[in-house]
């Protein structure tokens, strides 16, 4: 190349280099799609808004994290056994979920801490849907709107009687009604590997 | 080509054309004029081609057809759009297959680094996604969707599934059902 290149005049270069940026830009396509969930409105980075992991100095017993290619292969996987089921599925571009064991001793900060993540989320104008705070149980859900259309939906769940705390966020085209219906059909319980 | 190089009639013409025009470079237009001055044959030939000039400039400018207008225009353009297309086919054709060589090995470098680092969630997934995998990540995201729509039954005692319906669905089904009937 460098021997070569001494005989080159500009013009071949130029013309080299914007074939290669041209076979380079085709080359990381696919992986900028992968990048747009990431960098969508409704998506919320469970591990780093919160930071749960470090405040609860333990690693989140459910890890959930499926998107891009992923969703759309179990959107696919799901077309005949439940077809509105895959139609939902593929609405959506990422479906992610943090848990964490919160020992009754840890119920309290948590509380405080999931307040101020929900002022954060707020600030970031996810709009607070649904809020509940008492004594046994701190639940806050958030949607991301645009226009009218639901495009991200988040949800903070510090639980006394489970010792459980929940981050959830699902991102895409959401239905809610749909949801609702859609996961009617399936049992907590009956949905095995959670744990 | 200088002022000196050539004395035939054809190289006479073209100076003289290119100094009624204003075009002589600067260099020989002093020797044409000196050459004019001295010889006048040359003289006579400049003043003649001085009054053709003049004639012609003289002339009422006629206006030139609408129809060859449109023609002469349909052909510009289809020239410009040959010469674009040109332009692209010879910029591609213009790179030597030599040169192409050790391109085409670092686009196929970075295709693959790419390709295993980020693609993961396309190209990586359909081949190394194995089917226990793809069930995993269902079972996950039916988990998920029960836990949604079941909140409040299964993680409290304040929540239940109709503040959801309520709350959220309803309003929101209402908001669509207004829009879709305006």
């Amino acid at each position: 190349m460098i021997a070569t290149s001494k005989h080159m005049n500009k013009s071949m270069q130029w013309r080299i280099a914007a074939f290669t940026a041209i076979l380079i830009g085709m080359a990381a396509m696919p992986a900028l799609g992968r990048q747009n969930v990431r960098n969508d409105q409704g998506y919320v980075d469970l591990d780093r808004v919160g930071d749960w992991s470090s405040f609860l100095d333990r690693d989140p017993k459910i890890d959930v994290s499926v998107e891009g290619a992923l969703m759309k292969l179990v959107a696919e996987a799901s077309r005949v056994e439940d077809p509105e089921l895959a139609d939902l599925l593929h609405n959506l571009k990422g479906v992610y979920v943090r848990g964490y064991d919160t020992p009754s001793q840890d119920y309290e900060r948590s509380r405080r801490h999931a307040n101020e993540v929900g002022r954060d989320l707020a600030d970031q104008g996810w709009s607070s849907v649904i809020r509940v705070r008492n004594e046994d149980e701190h639940f806050q859900m958030f949607a991301k709107y645009r226009g009218e259309a639901v495009i991200g939906m988040v949800v903070l769940s510090v639980d006394k009687a489970s010792r459980e705390t929940t981050f959830l966020n699902i991102v895409g085209n959401i239905d809610p009604a749909q949801i609702g219906r859609v996961g009617q059909k399936f049992n907590i319980g009956n949905v095995p590997n959670w744990n | 080509m200088t002022l000196y190089d050539s004395d035939s009639q054809e190289w006479l013409d073209d100076r003289i054309e290119a100094y009624l025009d204003g075009s002589l470079p600067t260099q020989d237009l002093a020797r044409f004029k000196a050459l004019a001055a001295g010889n006048d044959e040359v003289q006579q030939a400049l003043d003649v081609a001085r009054l053709i000039s003049a004639s012609l400039r003289s002339l009422p400018d006629e206006p030139c057809p609408d129809f060859v207008s449109r023609n002469v225009m349909s052909h510009v353009r289809h020239d410009l759009r040959k010469s674009a297309w040109q332009r692209v086919e010879s910029f591609f054709m213009g790179i030597r297959i030599t040169y192409l060589k050790p391109v085409f090995a670092v686009a196929a470098l970075v295709l693959i680094v790419v390709s295993s680092t980020q693609i993961g969630g396309q190209v990586g997934v359909e081949s190394a996604q194995s089917e226990a995998e793809v069930s995993q990540a269902l079972s996950d995201v039916k988990w998920t969707l029960a836990y949604l729509s079941g909140v409040g039954k299964n993680t409290g005692t304040t929540v239940k599934a109709n503040v959801i319906e309520d709350q959220m669905v309803g309003p929101m089904s209402r908001s669509i059902n207004v829009l879709s009937e305006n």
